[in-house]
């Protein structure tokens, strides 16, 4: 039950993130929402097709976005890797494990950011990005993405609680 | 002397005279107040006023709660409708908002001679690093990548990515986007680029060539993505440093891109639409 709680997951992100919070002035720019459903497979799971549901979510991001395409995707990939890296060194279940994680998360996406644009417009262009805004995001996201993965973790669990009744249920009607 | 029914007549005869002389009396007024009267009235009076008080008060109190509840009813019921109406008269609001937009859009097509495809902006970026939106039109509506995206206010942007029913649109504030425009008046020529901020940079403009603040700036048609003269924004700075040999020319744009709903994609502007 969990792939189908992580694509309605996705969807639910990626909507908010494109359709919903630009609408909204104080929040139109915020984080990268997508990341909050990474960590939390990567975190979850160690298993190779949470890399490859990563990699699809990335490449959904690439299409959805006027980036150029492998930013997202490579982030995530990264992100992952990094969550698997991190989690043997630290306590997962320590109160720095995830902001830790969050937080360098981030730090990856804005690294292929910067690389991008200093690919496509060299120097200058990085200097001209939004720096004020990218440590604003980064505070905003290490506050919120742990909380938010906590969070999902719990929406999760009454989830499989759910579809474990709905499944009873009907078998039991199988039976009779 | 009497017999018994002559008494029993006498009787009856004389209790219809006294009771005929009675009432005619007391129907002239002229019969004095009694004490008996007073009396009785006495006596009976408080309580037919508790009783009457008491029929009064319960009456009250029966029409106050069927009131309550009628009005309670009628609240409900009035706040329902209430809130019915808002909902529509929010729903025609909209609908008038985008009628008067739409109204726009239709004026704008009218007056040059492009084939459009209207289209309704449904995401915008997911980061704020790049500047482009989703519409809900694509290659089954005949737009391909690379064709130029405007509304009534000017220039919005290009087609980047189709697929079968959406598009993303390369916004001309973002990094990667370019028009080659030209200063309406005076017709200096320059490219408008984004720099991922509300303004664009109009480049390429020699120091010696007098640009002013409020100077509309209109696309040149040279590009081949834009058609010429649709407007691209006004200049708001001009700042022209003693060693350069370009002027920093800052334009806003004259489209308001956090406040686009829909666009026209022109899937033809080289010739001519049909006229009816």
């Amino acid at each position: 039950m969990t792939f189908p709680f992580f694509i309605i997951l996705a969807l639910f992100l990626i909507v908010m993130q494109t359709t919903v919070l630009p609408e909204i002035s104080i929040i139109s720019n915020s984080f990268d929402l997508v990341i909050i459903n990474v960590l939390y497979v990567s975190l979850l799971f160690s298993h190779p097709w949470v890399l490859g549901a990563v990699a699809v979510i990335g490449c959904i991001m690439d299409s959805l976005s006027g980036s150029p395409f492998g930013l997202y995707l490579s982030s995530y990939i990264w992100m992952y890797i990094l969550v698997q890296l991190m989690k043997p060194v630290f306590f997962s279940r320590s109160l720095f494990f995830l902001p830790a994680v969050t937080v360098f998360s981030v730090l990856l996406e804005y690294l292929f950011l910067l690389l991008s644009v200093f690919i496509s417009s060299g120097g200058k262009g990085v200097l001209s990005l939004n720096f004020s805004l990218m440590i604003k995001q980064l505070l905003w996201a290490a506050l919120l993405i742990p909380v938010a993965v906590k969070l999902v973790f719990i929406v999760h669990r009454y989830w499989d609680k759910g579809c474990e009744k709905l499944f009873e249920k009907r078998r039991l009607k199988g039976s009779v | 002397m009497f017999s018994r029914k002559m008494l029993l007549l006498i009787g009856g005869l004389l209790f219809v005279a006294v009771n005929f002389i009675m009432v005619t009396v007391s129907s002239r007024e002229a019969m004095p107040d009694n004490g008996v009267e007073r009396i009785a009235i006495s006596l009976i009076a408080p309580f037919q006023a508790a009783v009457a008080h008491t029929l009064n008060s319960a009456e009250k109190v029966w029409q106050v709660y069927f009131c309550t509840v009628s009005t309670a009813e009628e609240n409900s019921r009035l706040r329902r409708k209430l809130s019915k109406v808002e909902e529509v008269n929010n729903r025609l609001h909209e609908v008038e908002l985008e009628n008067r937009r739409l109204k726009k859009l239709v004026n704008f097509t009218r007056s040059v001679d492009y084939k459009f495809v209207a289209a309704q902006v449904i995401a915008r970026d997911p980061t704020p690093f790049f500047k482009t939106i989703m519409i809900d039109k694509g290659a089954n509506d005949d737009i391909e990548k690379g064709m130029p995206v405007l509304v009534a206010e000017g220039v919005v942007g290009q087609t980047i990515r189709v697929a079968g029913r959406y598009s993303r649109i390369l916004l001309i504030t973002d990094r990667n986007s370019a028009v080659d425009s030209l200063v309406q008046g005076s017709r200096i020529r320059g490219v408008v680029k984004g720099d991922n901020s509300e303004k664009c940079h109009f480049r390429y403009a020699l120091r010696k060539e007098g640009i002013r603040d409020g100077d509309m700036i209109v696309s040149s048609g040279f590009d081949q993505v834009f058609p010429k003269g649709l407007k691209v924004g006004s200049v708001v700075e001009v700042k022209k440093g003693n060693s350069e040999l370009f002027q920093k020319v800052i334009v806003e744009p004259s489209v308001d891109f956090d406040k686009l709903e829909e666009v026209l994609v022109a899937v033809d502007f080289s010739e001519p639409k049909k006229k009816e």
